[in-house]
């Protein structure tokens, strides 16, 4: 033993506390376990490839109304086109979110039955 | 070793942690045992400390021993558990558990050695049993208990100390 715990060199306890009944887990811990972390991770890799092509159409989205919106803007007068393009956004922004939300839900509460 | 499995894990292989699990569960589970005192919960303590430690794998520092970072991360797990039973209403503090066992145990000794074996161990305050457990039974050194306790230098061989004392005085009770 080193210096510092030759001080603590116990035959006695030594021979107590390893007599004692040693704990064992379960043969099928490591399965369930395993299994756990497999799903854990499926999901959270799911989940990610979601959330990116959710992002992906977010900013596609956001191009189409820029360019329609430009479109707009160059052809009719600044205030019909003003109103056109917030209705549009309005509608396109609570669409995304709506359909975000529900998709994230209905994910969440499958993945959270296993 | 170590080294070659945590590669493979960080580099998708989720199988390849099995190998922490296969080589670590049961002295894991005894450390938590040491704490909680209880079967169902050191084992649910163990599986929640293998799956923090898979999920913090990403930061765990290399340089330090794979083996005292998870033995951390259970020791921790386990006193977040203790602490959350003392606070559930009707659990009975270690302390007054052995209070009672002790009388108990004075009317009726078992003539299996081995129980009262595991009797005088079971009575041990939690940090004492936890500090034999690594110290004697793990053969950690004091710096690496150091590390996963969180204690200092000193307390943890005060600590001992006592364990040691606590134990011999139980024995000489016992018999």
């Amino acid at each position: 033993m080193k210096k510092d715990t030759s001080e603590f060199k116990d035959d006695f306890v030594e021979s107590i506390v390893k007599k004692a009944n040693r704990n064992v887990l379960n043969e099928d811990f490591e399965n369930k376990l395993m299994a756990t972390i497999q799903n854990t991770h499926t999901y959270k890799k799911e989940a990610l490839s979601r959330l990116k092509k959710s992002m992906f159409y977010f900013f596609v989205g956001i191009l189409l109304i820029g360019i329609y919106s430009l479109v707009s803007f160059i052809d009719k007068s600044i205030v019909s086109s003003s109103i056109g393009i917030l209705s549009i956004l309005t509608l396109f922004f609570s669409t995304i979110i709506a359909i975000v939300f529900m998709d994230n839900y209905k994910r969440l509460f499958k993945s959270m039955s296993f | 070793m170590e080294e070659i499995y945590i590669n493979k894990v960080l580099s998708g292989d989720i199988e390849a942690f099995s190998y922490f699990i296969k080589t670590y569960k049961n002295m894991a589970f005894n450390i938590s045992f040491s704490i909680v005192k209880d079967k169902q919960y050191a084992e649910e303590v163990t599986q929640d400390a293998f799956m923090k430690a898979f999920n913090g794998l990403k930061k765990f520092n290399r340089t330090a021993k794979f083996k005292s970072w998870f033995y951390r991360i259970v020791v921790n797990e386990s006193f977040l558990r203790l602490r959350t039973l003392k606070k559930q209403k009707g659990f009975v503090s270690i302390e007054d558990q052995n209070d009672a066992i002790l009388e108990e145990h004075f009317e009726d000794v078992s003539e299996n050695h081995i129980d009262i074996i595991n009797e005088v161990i079971s009575l041990l305050d939690y940090k004492e049993s936890l500090a034999i457990e690594l110290f004697y039974l793990q053969e950690i050194s004091i710096n690496d208990i150091t590390l996963i306790t969180g204690w200092t230098k000193t307390n943890t061989k005060v600590i001992l100390h006592r364990a040691r004392k606590s134990i011999r005085q139980i024995w000489k009770e016992t018999l």
